[in-house]
């Protein structure tokens, strides 16, 4: 059976995208029901901050794991992990059948992630890699464990972490990766996320509307950026300097400077190129976007330590596939907010650097339709042999939107909505809302980390010396200094709120 | 009239329940089309849409992008003045 897209409903129960948004609206569902008083999101797992001598002297699970709510409270720390992975194998089990893919393997993959994900996250949560010697909301963890070192990593370490014995997986027990793969989805995984951050956009806007909407809006010139200078530039030097095809340059110029695999795709698609173009350059793309991961987050951070939302931006211009964008957001986030915290005793709010990136990303996303669209005619326009009279249709944008961001958009919308017309139901709307966009989130991005190092197979480099050696001067030469001087252009001295203010 | 489009063994194969046809270009399954098109209609504009089958794509592609082309193409038949 051929998977064809004919109408515009099709693929709505077939795609993870829109699954996505579908698994997405459906936490944020759950998390609205706060407003009639039912917890209905409280039961999700979440790690606590412990010590290894402390644990080692007296062992309990529930100086491990915890419920995100009170009410949940009375249920002992495994059952409360039980419920979580029950839920989240039943529901992404479903998409995983709708989307046609093997549930079996299905099930097994996301039972070895899950527990692996939960592994790294317990682990990272061990006081000597997180706390920080300040003080938060009263409380200095650091002190609190009695600690005479420790590295201070904030949730940082944990995404790290994750990250990690994913590469390992991916790189050095392949059999068992390829045994797990039918499960490591991080595009699925970081875009339902990413419609649960919608709640958090909401909040920024309640908190800081000027500051919320001004970095919506500075994210639109991001994707000018992308689209009309950094594609031409990459184009010309592919096709002058490296003697690519038109085909090979136009597809590897869209994953250099758009947004990675799925703008290599559609503009492969766009100007009909064999899938073997788009596939090999995916690859390429997928490596690239790991090292941009681990690198940029830190050195951003030593860098400019004092430019949170010009360094998320930067990184949403420049860290191409929306999983490694936003696990870049997520670790960059940590890693500022934990070293702020250490140099001024200040905490900034989390989630804001995080934002920074992905609305300029979200911009570049939206337009990728419309880009490919215009790529098309243009395309076919110099074909000479066209005597076909071939018209692209309409349809070809819409089936290149990515959905989860109309699904990310109507939950921001529905925040703002509330904000403006019925304001006394905030309160409660947040109860529920803050564990859908904490914990719920939070988890999602850990099985992000850990199936994108899953998925990440650096022996895939070999043979593609000259497109890699593009990539890299592309990338390192041109793409990540221009994105920061923009990101620096629009958002300089933009800074997040401080906890407690 | 609606055809599959598909790609394997790195040729286009162009099909429906009736015909079937493989190319190393579109160009060339447009005149493989155009041919089959004149032997059922004489004359006249036929309008023809190809959905590419997105099976085709690795299945850890299709959670970056779930679609890759379809296309509208309008083919003019005239065998009565070739004859």
């Amino acid at each position: 059976m051929a998977t064809l897209n004919k109408k515009w409903h099709h693929g709505m129960f077939r795609t993870e995208d829109w699954w996505s948004a579908w698994l997405g609206l459906f936490f944020f569902g759950l998390g609205l029901l706060s407003i009639w008083g039912l917890d209905a999101v409280g039961w999700i797992a979440k790690p606590k901050t412990w010590e290894f001598t402390n644990l080692m002297n007296d062992f309990s699970w529930s100086k491990l794991i915890k419920s995100s709510s009170k009410a949940y409270g009375h249920l002992p720390p495994l059952v409360v992990l039980g419920i979580t992975y029950v839920i989240f194998t039943a529901l992404t089990g479903i998409g995983a059948y709708f989307q046609k893919m093997n549930v079996k393997r299905w099930i097994l993959g996301f039972s070895a992630i899950f527990l692996l994900t939960w592994m790294a996250w317990i682990v990272g949560h061990e006081a000597h890699f997180k706390a920080i010697d300040a003080v938060v909301k009263g409380k200095n963890q650091y002190q609190a464990f009695d600690l005479s070192w420790g590295l201070q990593l904030g949730g940082g370490f944990s995404f790290l972490l994750a990250l990690t014995i994913g590469l390992i997986i991916g790189n050095f027990f392949k059999g068992f990766a390829a045994k797990i793969k039918e499960a490591a989805k991080p595009e699925w995984f970081i875009k339902t996320a990413i419609v649960l951050l919608g709640i958090k956009l909401g909040m920024m806007t309640m908190k800081a509307s000027g500051f919320t909407y001004e970095l919506a809006l500075a994210g639109a010139a991001a994707a000018f950026v992308a689209y009309l200078l950094f594609w031409p530039i990459i184009y010309f030097v592919g096709r002058k300097w490296f003697g690519l095809n038109r085909a090979s340059a136009a597809v590897l110029s869209s994953g250099i400077s758009i947004c990675g695999v799925s703008a290599s795709i559609a503009t492969a698609g766009a100007i009909k190129a064999k899938p073997i173009i788009p596939i090999a350059v995916s690859t390429l793309i997928v490596i690239y976007a790991m090292f941009e991961l681990v690198i940029l987050p830190p050195a951003y951070t030593a860098m400019a330590p004092d430019q949170p939302i010009v360094n998320g931006a930067a990184l949403g211009m420049t860290v191409k596939t929306d999983g490694a964008d936003a696990a870049a957001g997520a670790i960059l986030d940590e890693l500022m907010v934990s070293k702020h915290l250490k140099l001024t005793a200040q905490k900034w709010e989390e989630g804001w650097i995080l934002s920074a990136a992905l609305l300029t990303k979200i911009w570049i996303d939206i337009f990728i339709g419309i880009w490919s669209f215009v790529l098309a005619i243009i395309w076919i326009r110099n074909d000479k042999s066209n005597k076909n009279k071939e018209k692209i249709p309409w349809s070809e944008i819409w089936f290149r939107f990515p959905k989860f961001i109309l699904a990310y958009l109507l939950v921001w919308g529905i925040y703002l909505g509330m904000m403006y017309l019925a304001p006394e139901i905030l309160h409660d709307a947040k109860l529920g809302g803050n564990i859908a966009q904490g914990p719920f989130r939070k988890f999602l991005f850990m099985l992000t980390f850990l199936s994108i190092g899953i998925i990440t197979d650096f022996s895939k480099l070999k043979g593609m010396g000259r497109l890699a050696l593009l990539y890299t001067i592309a990338l390192f030469g041109f793409i990540a200094p221009v994105a920061y001087l923009v990101a620096y252009i629009f958002h300089h001295g933009m800074l997040p709120p401080i906890l407690g203010q | 009239m609606e055809f599959t489009l598909t790609f394997s063994d790195n040729q286009w194969v162009c099909y429906n329940a009736e015909f079937k046809i493989a190319a190393d270009s579109l160009d060339e399954i447009d005149t493989g089309i155009e041919k089959y098109l004149s032997t059922i209609y004489p004359s006249g504009k036929i309008q023809v849409k190809m959905f590419f089958d997105f099976d085709r794509f690795p299945q850890w592609h299709r959670q970056y992008m779930p679609h890759y082309f379809n296309r509208d193409l309008t083919f003019e038949i005239n065998t009565q003045n070739d004859n």
